[in-house]
C-alpha cells in the first residue's frame, strides 16, 4: 500500500517535472529560459541553451552554443563555443570558435572569437576581436580555434554587389 | 533611413583597396571605425587577426553639436571614447563623416582619437566634394570586390543639406598632425583620401 501510493505520488510528481522540464525546451530540444523568466546571477552548464528571457551576471557553456533569441536581453559576460546573438546583449561576449549576429540583433560591447559574423541590417556597437591568439580567449577557453586561411588576395574575390543590403544607421 | 528615402550607389574606391591588399596574413590589424561597423569589412577581415572598434558617432553628433561650448563638446567626445578600452590602431575609418563636423569639433575629435592611433596610422577617409550639397546622414557603406577591384555601396540619404566641400588644405588643417598621402576625386563626385601622420 504505502509502495504504491509512493508510486503513485512519485508518477505524479515526475509528470510534473517533466511537463516543466518540456515548457522549459524549444521545440527543438534546447533548453530555453523563457520569455517571462529574469534570472540574475551566474548561470552555467553543458548543453545548448536559447535564452528568450532577461539574464543578467555570467553565462558560461564554454563547450556549447549559447543563443541569444529574439526576445531575449542579456546584459553579462557570456562565454561560449559558438553564440549566437539574435536579441539584445550588452556586455562581454567570447567564443572559441564563432559568434553570429543577426540582423535582428542589438548589440552593444565585445565580441572575442576567431570568427565574427554581422548579418546586414542587425545594429552593433562596440568591439570586434577576431585574433584567436589573444589574452582574452586564451585566458577563457586556453586555446582557441586556429584562423581559417586568409585568401591569397581578397580583391579577387568576386561579390555580387545586389546581395548586399543596407545596415542600420540611426543618427 | 530607409530604401524608400535613400540612394544606392557602386564606387570604386583604389585607396581602400590598396590599404587592404597590404594587410599581412600574420598581421594584428586594428581598425577604428568612426561609424556602425560595415558586416563585409567584418568579413573580408575575418581570415586575419583583427580587431575592429565602431565608435558609432553617428547617434552622438546631435548631442556633440547641441553644446554651447568647445569645451563641454570636447568632454563629450571624451566621455563617449571612454566607453571603449581602445588599443593603437592601424587604420581609421571615415566613411562620410568628416563634413559633418565643423572645423573646432573635428580637430577636437582627432585631437581625443590621436593617442589610439599608432604612429603609422592611416586615416581613410570618403567625403562629399564634387557637390554643393550633401546627404542628411552620413551614407551607409559596404565592401564588395569584383575583378580585383574594391567598391563601395554607398546607401545615402536623398534630403540633403548644404555641404561644406571641404578642401584637401583645409581637412589637413583639422586633422592636426596627419597629411594627405594620397586623395582621388571618385566616379560619384566624392573623395576618396588618405591621411598618413606628419612626419617630424
Amino acid at each position: 500500500m504505502f509502495n504504491k501510493g509512493s508510486s503513485t505520488h512519485n508518477d505524479t510528481s515526475n509528470e510534473a517535472v517533466a511537463e516543466r522540464a518540456r515548457a522549459s525546451r524549444a521545440p527543438s530540444g534546447v533548453a530555453m529560459v523563457g520569455a517571462s523568466i529574469h534570472m540574475d546571477g551566474r548561470l552555467s552548464g553543458e548543453e545548448d541553451l536559447l535564452i528568450e528571457g532577461k539574464v543578467t551576471g555570467t553565462v558560461e557553456l564554454k563547450q556549447n552554443t549559447l543563443t541569444v533569441g529574439s526576445k531575449g536581453h542579456v546584459v553579462a559576460d557570456i562565454y561560449g563555443r559558438h553564440i549566437v546573438l539574435e536579441g539584445k546583449f550588452e556586455g562581454n561576449a567570447f567564443a572559441a570558435e564563432s559568434i553570429v549576429v543577426r540582423r535582428s540583433a542589438h548589440v552593444t560591447g565585445k565580441l572575442v572569437a576567431p570568427a565574427v559574423s554581422l548579418e546586414q541590417g542587425g545594429y552593433f556597437s562596440g568591439t570586434i576581436d577576431m585574433d584567436n591568439e589573444t589574452a582574452d580567449l586564451k585566458k577563457s577557453f586556453g586555446q582557441a580555434a586556429p584562423k581559417a586561411q586568409p585568401k591569397a588576395k581578397v580583391a579577387d574575390e568576386p561579390e555580387p554587389v545586389a546581395s548586399l543590403l543596407q545596415q542600420t544607421y540611426k543618427p | 533611413m530607409g530604401l524608400a528615402t535613400s540612394t544606392s550607389s557602386l564606387v570604386q574606391t583604389p585607396l581602400l583597396g590598396r590599404l587592404l591588399d597590404a594587410v599581412r596574413e600574420d598581421q594584428r590589424l586594428v581598425v577604428i571605425d568612426l561609424g556602425v561597423l560595415s558586416s563585409s569589412l567584418v568579413s573580408v577581415l575575418q581570415p586575419f587577426r583583427a580587431r575592429l572598434d565602431a565608435l558609432a558617432i553617428g547617434e552622438q553628433l546631435d548631442a556633440w553639436f547641441a553644446t554651447e561650448t568647445q569645451e563641454e563638446c570636447s568632454a563629450l567626445i571624451a566621455q563617449h571614447l571612454m566607453k571603449y578600452q581602445l588599443e593603437p590602431a592601424d587604420w581609421l575609418l571615415c566613411w562620410g563623416f568628416l563634413n559633418y563636423f565643423d572645423p573646432p569639433s573635428l580637430t577636437s575629435l582627432v585631437g581625443h582619437l590621436k593617442p589610439h592611433l599608432k604612429p603609422s596610422a592611416r586615416v581613410h577617409a570618403l567625403i562629399e566634394y564634387s557637390s554643393p550639397t550633401m546627404p542628411t546622414t552620413p551614407p551607409i557603406c559596404e565592401l564588395s570586390f569584383n575583378e580585383g577591384k574594391t567598391y563601395l555601396d554607398l546607401a545615402r540619404s536623398r534630403d540633403t543639406i548644404p555641404s561644406p566641400r571641404y578642401t584637401p588644405k583645409r581637412l589637413e588643417g583639422m586633422l592636426r598632425g596627419y597629411q594627405t598621402e594620397n586623395a582621388i576625386l571618385l566616379s560619384n563626385g566624392m573623395q576618396e583620401y588618405v591621411f598618413s601622420p606628419q612626419s617630424g
